[in-house]
């Protein structure tokens, strides 16, 4: 099976704009965007200096009020759609990126929890800035490195610094811990008896855990060369769908970075790209 | 090599990913998440527990869960900011933030000094969270509030490994009229 696609620099932008169009579409049918939450009250700036930044700006509550809200949701939408028909300008690629990090730090504030769901669209939009072929190739091949960097930084974390992985109950406890409420209102439900025969059968959910953690080291290989991209690609499909099913935490924001393993901008006859 | 070839491409695009590079791997090393330098830590922390909580939503006599983890962008929406508003509460209405903020991130800067009130939550904030929580829920259910109960639960997971309730905290209740 071909996985790989050979796609032109416009054809590519264009499918990150529509995609980045499908998350915040996705997003508006959840009640999540700015204008949607209704100016929100309480904030959360963690120890994350550049949320003090933009709250010492003061530019926190000018978004959380009805005008603001509403030009950040609108903006949300107007550029990518500009990008679209657009695709090679600079300017609506910025833009979307502008908004997008507007966005990721007002939801972030607001939503209490630091997620990291929206940096998916928000790195992956620094692809639309490009003009020339070159950069855009070079910035495309970055966003893959990044992207391998995101899995095997995670199980850095796990193994060195915090040291989950070292922790054998890490499994049983995170599906617990993440699934409570979807096992006490559905106590009936199929997924709830799979969380409870996984939990109740320790050695199964522990060792999985162990074994997904192993798994986000796999990326590590795509630094070196580029032939097992679609084998990647495959491993963190397979890390997202189990998290998802068992943690109950969802990333499909991450997709067109995930992409970055399998489109190949094409190559003019000066191309830049050389196999590693 | 990808460095090299960045180079000769433009000195200014090498400039900046070789910062990113060096900003990522400094707040990493720092275990401080500095955006755009994010640190990918998720779960690596061991967790050592018997005991899980969380937060019930009922609104009109039915609960409120977003299920299933496509809906996370909504869940983050309602359950965040009600366990921060519990965290609060539970600190006889002081965002317990600012203690922490003062012992840690103030003693950095002045900046930090200056910016600590606006960086967290005060009484005008906190008293107007309930007000927000009844607005936003109407808007996602379309229903209008009869009645609204906030609670956190505790529990723990029997042998077979169905969970039980151990204790329930109201944290806000206006029954229904």
């Amino acid at each position: 099976m071909n996985l790989s696609f050979d796609w032109e620099n416009t054809r590519i932008k264009r499918a990150i704009y529509l995609f980045l169009l499908t998350c915040i579409v996705y997003r508006f049918l959840l009640h999540a965007l700015p204008h949607q939450v209704l100016q929100p009250v309480l904030i959360n700036t963690k120890l994350d200096i550049t949320y003090w930044i933009f709250v010492s700006s003061a530019l926190h509550l000018w978004l959380a009020g009805s005008t603001g809200a509403l030009l950040l949701q609108a903006a949300l939408f107007i550029f990518p759609i500009a990008g679209l028909f657009f695709p090679q300008r600079a300017l609506p690629g910025m833009l979307t990126t502008g908004v997008l990090l507007l966005y990721h730090l007002f939801f972030n504030l607001y939503s209490g929890s630091h997620s990291h769901l929206l940096i998916g669209p928000l790195l992956i939009s620094v692809a639309l800035w490009w003009k020339k072929e070159q950069s855009f190739q070079l910035v495309w091949e970055g966003l893959r490195y990044y992207t391998l960097f995101i899995y095997v930084s995670a199980f850095l974390w796990k193994v060195f610094f915090y040291g989950s992985f070292w922790h054998w109950n890490q499994g049983v406890t995170l599906i617990r811990m993440n699934t409570l409420d979807l096992q006490l209102y559905h106590p009936d439900a199929w997924f709830t008896h799979i969380y409870q025969w996984v939990t109740a059968n320790e050695w199964i959910a522990n060792s999985a855990e162990k074994a997904l953690t192993l798994l986000e080291l796999f990326p590590i290989v795509g630094f070196f060369t580029r032939k097992y991209d679609k084998v990647i690609f495959l491993s963190i499909i397979i890390i997202h769908a189990l998290t998802s099913f068992f943690m109950d935490v969802f990333f499909f924001e991450y997709f067109a970075l995930w992409c970055t393993l399998l489109i190949i901008p094409k190559r003019s006859e000066n191309h830049i790209f050389r196999n590693a | 090599m990808y460095l090299k070839r960045l180079f000769r491409n433009s000195k200014a695009g090498f400039a900046a990913v070789v910062l990113f590079i060096a900003g990522s791997l400094f707040f990493n090393f720092k275990t401080a998440e500095t955006t755009p330098f994010f640190v990918w830590s998720m779960y690596s922390i061991p967790v050592k527990t018997d005991t899980f909580s969380t937060y019930r939503i009922t609104l009109n006599e039915q609960v409120i869960y977003p299920e299933h983890a496509f809906r996370q962008p909504l869940k983050c929406m309602l359950f965040g900011p009600l366990q921060q508003y519990d965290k609060i509460m539970s600190n006889a209405g002081i965002d317990p933030d600012k203690a922490y903020y003062e012992s840690t991130i103030v003693k950095r800067h002045r900046f930090f000094r200056q910016t600590l009130e606006t960086a967290t939550n005060k009484e005008a904030a906190i008293s107007s969270f309930i007000p927000w929580l009844k607005k936003y829920l109407t808007e996602v259910t379309g229903e209008n509030i009869r009645s609204l109960k906030l609670e956190k639960i505790e529990t723990v997971f029997e042998q077979n490994g169905t969970p039980g309730v151990i204790a329930t905290k109201t944290i806000y209740n206006e029954p229904k009229l």
